[in-house]
């Protein structure tokens, strides 16, 4: 995979407050990376550096090659890295659903056909047809955080870094926002960078990047990451809960592999456990 | 809170409703300044019947007009007591000091009329016409000041933006309401300076917040490429179409009758 992402051993301090310190990352394109660490770890100041909004204090940031210290490709950059961010809220412009996922092509002064086109794609991608002319106030939390991944997808990105899309969310709304993520990833191979504090939405990634302190703490598959319990919960954090009740069976004497992160898993596992005794 | 309808428009799609905004603007206001142009009663009738044809072309039943009339009820009674009893001419009856002439009820009628189409002609303007319609609108008449240095784009921006968060803000003051009433905040009770100063605890979250929303907002705007109004698009871009000319010519041909009629009658 060509690196679509790539951190250069990047600092950044706010004032003399060390936030990261010397963090080299890359992410692929197609790539779904998972960026987790306890708060004040330094997540979100990550996910700005990507495109621009802050610049490393020193080191270097590149998105598909382009230095986002180099002001004349900031808009090329902002293209390339689409970003959504926690409150649903707070980043929608228009008082109508479809106008607010025209800003970013109206921005980007594309004839009108053409946004009119961009702006049908994300509405379908994100499964919210039958709200394109409703005011945005009336929707769901749900409803209202997938109308900001679709005026993110209509500048056509081919990374979306999403700062804890699902924190404000309701059950439902969270199942399916992920699931329009998972889909964005697999089916049009766009980069996914989430920053999220639930472990069960980080055991969906290729990768798993977990910070502490400012600095990289782990970096590997979530299967790795998450096969050692006692390391997570030093870096401040926990296993997904089905990883945690596995553990618990294993502990009560049950013969289950020690690397199960997906609920699915667990229930192949005991049907086939089921299916020996019988 | 959450149904809250801005302004006063009513959804449909009539002939008006279709117009482009900007020729519904215009239109409204070539018809206020008409009005101050004609200075017959017939004129004046007229105009009224002409505006009533509109108010049927949409379908607002009469009703609504009359209520939305209500408020301006004392001002038109009070500029024609005025008119009738201050201006002098033949006098038609009088008791004590006081005289009521001809021209006198003349001028009250005519003011009254006039009051009343200014207000049915705006409210037709707000009846068929949503804010983000008439922000368009407005955007797009004055761009020739841009060049001038007026950020017609950028004002636009900020109208549109206000609009869109007035549910929000409303919402969030319902909690915050909540919020400080479930600390024991009374807020419905005491004098007006008492309750002025209970209001405090309200509004100091509700700016913190609005600021606090307003820095994320701007962020999410550059993430999403706004680097002000140059070289903006838009997807539903205006567009005069023959209903349009349509309109204006009707409206012209009904102008120049009335300018007529104010002829024949002098």
């Amino acid at each position: 995979m060509d690196n679509l992402i790539r951190f250069e051993n990047v600092s950044f301090s706010y004032g003399t407050n060390k936030v990261l310190e010397n963090i080299d990352l890359t992410a692929g394109e197609g790539e779904f990376l998972a960026v987790l660490g306890y708060n004040g770890s330094g997540k979100s100041t990550l996910a700005k550096l990507i495109n621009g909004i802050l610049v490393p204090t020193s080191g270097k940031v590149y998105v598909d090659g382009m230095d986002t210290s180099d002001e004349t490709k900031l808009a090329d950059i902002r293209k390339t890295a689409g970003m959504v961010f926690q409150n649903p809220d707070n980043q929608i412009v228009a008082t109508i659903v479809e106008e607010d996922i025209a800003f970013a092509p109206e921005n980007l002064g594309l004839d009108p056909s053409e946004i009119r086109t961009r702006v049908d794609d994300a509405i379908r991608a994100v499964g919210l047809e039958k709200h394109i002319k409703d005011a945005p106030h009336k929707l769901s939390g749900g409803q209202k955080q997938r109308v900001a991944i679709a005026g993110v997808l209509a500048m056509q990105p081919r990374c979306i870094i999403l700062d804890e899309p699902t924190a404000m969310l309701d059950p439902k709304g969270r199942s399916l926002v992920m699931g329009v993520i998972e889909r964005l990833n697999r089916e049009k191979g766009i980069t996914i960078i989430l920053i999220t504090h639930f472990m069960e939405e980080a055991a969906l990634a290729d990768r798993i990047v977990i910070l502490s302190d400012g600095k990289i703490a782990e970096n590997g598959t979530p299967r790795q990451v998450f096969s050692d319990r006692e390391r997570m919960i030093s870096l401040g954090l926990e296993v997904p809960p089905v990883t945690e009740l596995t553990l618990d069976l294993i502990g009560n004497g049950l013969p289950l592999e020690k690397d199960i992160i997906h609920p699915e898993e667990l229930t192949e596992a005991l049907i086939k456990m089921k299916e020996a005794a019988v | 809170m959450r149904d809250i309808t801005l302004g006063q428009y009513i959804n449909g799609d009539s002939v008006i409703h279709r117009l482009d905004p900007r020729v519904r603007l215009i239109l409204t206001l070539a018809y206020i300044v008409i009005l101050f142009m004609f200075n017959t009663l017939l004129q004046m009738v007229l105009a009224l019947v002409m505006i009533l044809l509109a108010y049927a072309l949409v379908k607002i039943p009469v009703k609504m007009l009359l209520k939305s009339l209500k408020p301006i009820i004392p001002i038109i009674l009070f500029t024609s007591v005025l008119n009738m009893f201050f201006i002098k001419g033949d006098v038609v009856f009088s008791f004590w000091k006081i005289a009521v002439t001809k021209q006198g009820l003349y001028y009250a009628a005519m003011m009254s009329l006039r009051v009343i189409c200014l207000l049915a002609g705006s409210s037709l303007l707000t009846y068929t016409s949503t804010p983000i319609q008439l922000t368009s609108a407005l955007e797009s008449l004055f761009k020739p000041l841009s060049k001038l240095g007026l950020p017609v784009n950028d004002l636009a921006m900020m109208m549109t933006i206000a609009l869109r968060f007035i549910p929000t803000l409303l919402e969030e003051t319902d909690k915050i309401m909540a919020a400080q009433k479930s600390r024991g905040a009374n807020l419905d009770t005491g004098n007006f300076i008492q309750r002025a100063k209970a209001l405090t605890p309200i509004l100091i979250p509700l700016f913190v917040s609005a600021f606090r929303r307003a820095d994320e907002l701007a962020l999410a705007m550059e993430c999403r490429c706004y680097n002000g109004g140059e070289g903006r698009t838009r997807l539903n871009a205006l567009k005069i179409r023959r209903l349009d000319y349509i309109a204006v010519a009707v409206f012209t041909v009904c102008c120049v009758l009335l300018f007529m009629a104010g002829r024949l009658a002098v």
